[in-house]
C-alpha cells in the first residue's frame, strides 16, 4: 500500500514538472518577440527607417513619438 | 491643439557658451533666477580655472579628495557613460586634449600640438567614487565637457518646471506640451522637431577645428581627434544626458556603427 502510494506521488511529481517544462516551452516559444515590451526601441515602430531627406544632407530617423513641424524652432541644438 | 502661449525666453553666456531657457510665459517662472546656478556650478567644474573643483581634482596627488554632491553625480555619471559607450565616451581624455593644443578656451586660440598620440587610460581604472570623496590617478585629468552640460540641463529642467525647454550650449532638455500643446519646437540637423519630455544634443567635428584636421572630439582608442567618418551627429533622447552620450558615442564610433547604436538608445538622430 505504501508502495504503490510512492509511486502515485512520484509519477503525479513526475507528471507536473514534465507538464510544467512543456507548458513554459510553449509560453516561451509563442513570446519571443512582444511588441509591447518596455525596451523595445521605439525606433523600430518608425514608419520609414530608410530615413529622410532634410536641406542640410545626412539621414534623420525620427520614431513616432518625434514628430517634424513647420513652426519655427524657439532654439537648436548645435555643437556642443 | 491647445491656442499657442507665449514663451518667456532667457539668453545668456555661460560655459563658454550660449545658454537658453524658456517657459510658458504665464507659468509665472522667473528664468533669470537660474542663471547663477549655471554660472556658479559651470565654474567649478571647468577645467581652464586652476582653482576651480575640477581642476583640484585634476592636479591633486592622488589621493581621496573631497568633492560637492554635484561633482560627484557628475563623476558617477562619467563613469556609467563610459560602461555605456564601451569606452567612447570617457572624460580622461583631457592630456590628449591638451597635447593637440585644446590647453584654453578655443576663443583664445588653440596652443602648439604635440606630434604624438597620448594613451588615455580607461576611466574606470584611474578615476574611484565614493560618497562625497573621489580619488584620481596622479598624472590623470578630466575634462566634463559635453557631460556637465547634458547633466546640468537636465537637472535644471527638473527645477524649473513642467513647461519648460532649457539650451545650454547645444544640449537640450524639454519638458511638458510646449506654448501649443505639440511640443516645443526646435532645430535639429536642418530640420525642426517637436520635443516633448526630451533631451536632444549634437556633438560634431564641423566646430572648434583648427590647424586643419585637428578638433575637440578625441577618439579614446587613439589619443587623436576622431577620424570615424561621420562629422556630425544629433540626437534625441530620454534626456540631455542621455542624448549626449549617444550622439557622442555614435559620432566616434563611424558610420557603421552608429545606425545601430542610435536605434538602440534614440528616439530620433541625424547623421552627416
Amino acid at each position: 500500500m505504501r508502495d504503490s502510494r510512492a509511486l502515485v506521488l512520484k509519477l503525479a511529481a513526475t507528471a507536473l514538472a514534465v507538464g510544467a517544462t512543456a507548458l513554459s516551452a510553449v509560453f516561451v516559444t509563442s513570446h519571443l518577440k512582444n511588441a509591447n515590451a518596455p525596451l523595445q526601441p521605439s525606433v523600430l515602430n518608425a514608419s520609414d527607417l530608410s530615413g529622410l531627406s532634410v536641406p542640410g544632407g545626412g539621414t534623420l530617423i525620427l520614431s513616432p513619438s518625434v514628430r517634424q513641424t513647420d513652426v519655427p524652432p524657439v532654439t537648436s541644438t548645435y555643437a556642443s | 491643439m491647445l491656442p499657442e502661449r507665449r514663451i518667456a525666453a532667457h539668453h545668456f553666456e555661460a560655459l563658454g557658451t550660449s545658454c537658453s531657457l524658456f517657459a510658458v510665459d504665464e507659468s509665472g517662472i522667473d528664468l533669470r533666477q537660474s542663471e547663477p546656478w549655471v554660472r556658479a556650478l559651470g565654474a567649478r567644474l571647468t577645467r581652464f580655472d586652476d582653482s576651480s573643483e575640477l581642476s583640484r581634482l585634476n592636479t591633486g596627488p592622488g589621493r581621496w579628495t573631497s568633492i560637492s554632491p554635484e561633482l560627484e553625480d557628475v563623476l558617477r555619471t562619467s563613469l556609467r557613460a563610459f560602461e555605456l559607450s564601451a569606452g567612447l565616451v570617457n572624460i580622461a581624455v583631457l592630456p590628449a586634449m591638451l597635447a593637440i593644443g585644446y590647453t584654453r578656451p578655443l576663443v583664445h586660440g588653440p596652443t602648439a600640438s604635440a606630434p604624438v598620440a597620448i594613451d588615455v587610460p580607461d576611466l574606470p581604472d584611474v578615476l574611484e567614487v565614493r560618497y562625497r570623496e573621489a580619488r584620481l590617478r596622479p598624472g590623470c585629468a578630466l575634462d566634463l565637457g559635453g557631460i556637465a552640460k547634458g547633466w546640468m540641463a537636465d537637472r535644471l529642467s527638473e527645477s524649473l518646471g513642467e513647461n519648460v525647454l532649457v539650451n545650454l550650449g547645444g544640449d537640450l532638455r524639454a519638458r511638458g506640451v510646449g506654448p501649443a500643446g505639440q511640443g516645443w519646437p526646435v532645430g535639429l540637423g536642418g530640420t525642426t522637431v517637436l520635443l516633448g519630455d526630451h533631451g536632444a544634443a549634437t556633438s560634431s567635428v564641423r566646430r572648434r577645428r583648427w590647424a586643419g584636421d585637428m578638433h575637440h572630439v578625441i577618439d579614446p582608442r587613439t589619443g587623436r581627434p576622431s577620424e570615424s567618418g561621420l562629422v556630425e551627429v544629433s540626437v534625441v533622447a530620454a534626456t540631455a544626458l542621455d542624448a549626449e552620450v549617444v550622439a557622442k558615442t555614435a559620432l566616434i564610433a563611424g558610420p557603421e556603427l552608429a545606425p545601430f547604436l542610435c536605434a538602440a538608445h534614440a528616439e530620433a538622430w541625424w547623421l552627416l
